[in-house]
């Protein structure tokens, strides 16, 4: 089909749908008057047309005031819902919120709880984050609110009786982890308060909770002679 | 005209608010027009009546995202040919089913035997030409493509207004005439052999 042919069809179909205006109308006017084919053309469409008019003026078979109970019913059941649903939905929101806060609070007591455990196995130098096995190390309250560092303690009790006469020390050097291991000449000279070494690095950090013992021996100078 | 659609706009507006008896004065104005469209759609009475119940309920619950209150009857409209053509896709699944499995369901084979019979087991109240034209032609429709079909049904029949056609179908209002033309056109070819 030409185009042509199917754009005066189109102008057409309009006409019969009384669509066209203006200098479009007056176009096809021209056109059905003068033109048998587009006359044809005209009286087709007019009657499949026709046609549909006469099946759409069908009216549905509907019980119409049936049909407007059962609506009010179901638009009643509806508002109903809605409303329920509208009263859940002011109330979760403060609900969850609430919620949250308890959780918040309860992360944040175990947090508490955890970090603190967790300073205590620093304090062994290891972390039970990195995996290292969990010291069983249980520091009475007094010596954990001031941790004295090893240099203090030797250094006041140059002959070891603080260590000696301290209940944990036996406890602190048996249970040292083993990659720190105390060479068993220092921990008889600690536990019998008779300190012979010099530099007492390797004890430390095991013993009494030193964080980590100086790379450079100079910065802490032997303390005996 | 005018006080018209000023009256709409209000009932619109107060059943936006929650107002039940604007809303079923709503669906009172629309429900024929509705179910008319449902029916072309569908060929069947008591499922267009039903549709139009789901249209307006769902409307109802919906009317907050209406925004432009005066288009409610396009939009109301648009909610009826979605539910149709879902409807009638569900359909056409059940029906594979049942071709596939012919023997299966009782209550399915029947379905299937109305739909083949052009869904005259519903009788038109006032039978212009004769059933059995009735038929060719909603089997005719029934075969055209989406949009011609809705095109045609809502502007060539229902005699809706273009641009209301042209929103239900989101589509220029050029595009609507095009339908239109190619749908009357199919539908000729079809139906020959009745005029």
């Amino acid at each position: 089909m030409k185009p042509e042919s199917q754009h005066l069809e189109f102008l057409v179909s309009q006409y019969v749908d009384g669509c066209l205006e203006g200098a479009s109308r007056k176009t096809v006017e021209q056109k059905l008057l003068h033109d048998p084919s587009a006359r044809a053309i005209y009286g087709e469409q007019r009657e499949t047309q026709d046609l549909l008019d006469d099946w759409g003026n069908r009216i549905p078979l509907i019980d119409w005031d049936d049909f407007d109970r059962t609506l009010a019913t179901r638009l009643e059941k509806e508002a109903f819902d809605g409303r329920r649903a509208r009263a859940i939905k002011r109330w979760i929101k403060p609900a969850a919120v609430a919620a949250s806060l308890l959780l918040a609070a309860g992360m944040g007591y175990a947090w508490h709880g955890m970090s603190g455990q967790l300073a205590v196995n620093a304090g062994n130098g290891t972390s039970p984050i990195a995996g290292g096995p969990r010291r069983n190390v249980q520091f009475p309250e007094m010596q954990r609110q001031a941790r004295p560092n090893k240099s203090q303690l030797i250094v006041e009790e140059p002959g070891g009786t603080a260590l000696a006469g301290n209940p944990n020390v036996e406890q602190l050097a048996v249970e040292a982890p083993s990659n720190n291991a105390v060479p068993d000449a220092v921990r008889e000279s600690v536990l019998l308060g008779t300190p012979k070494v010099k530099n007492d690095v390797a004890i430390a950090p095991g013993v009494v909770g030193a964080s980590a013992a100086p790379a450079n021996s100079n910065e802490h100078p032997p303390v005996y002679p | 005209m005018a006080a018209l659609a000023a009256r709409e706009l209000g009932l619109v507006l107060a059943a936006k608010q929650g107002d039940r008896e604007s809303f079923g004065a709503l669906a009172q104005q629309y429900q024929r027009q509705c179910a008319a469209v449902a029916l072309r759609l569908l060929g069947n009475t008591h499922d267009a009546a039903e549709l139009v119940q789901d249209a307006l309920v769902k409307a109802f619950k919906n009317l907050e995202q209406l925004q432009h209150s005066e288009r409610f009857g396009p939009w109301l409209m648009r909610i009826v040919t979605n539910l149709a053509l879902n409807s009638r896709r569900s359909r056409g699944r059940r029906q594979a089913v049942s071709l596939e499995q012919p023997a299966a369901d009782a209550e399915e084979g029947e379905d299937l035997r109305a739909t083949i019979a052009g869904s005259t087991l519903d009788a038109p109240e006032r039978p212009l030409t004769s059933a059995e034209l009735g038929g060719a032609i909603q089997r005719s429709i029934d075969g055209l493509p989406e949009k011609q079909r809705l095109a045609l049904v809502m502007f060539a029949i229902e005699k809706m207004p273009q641009k209301d056609v042209a929103d239900v179908l989101k589509c220029s209002v050029e595009a609507v005439k095009w339908h239109v033309f190619m749908a009357r056109k199919q539908l000729r070819k079809n139906l020959e052999k009745y005029l």
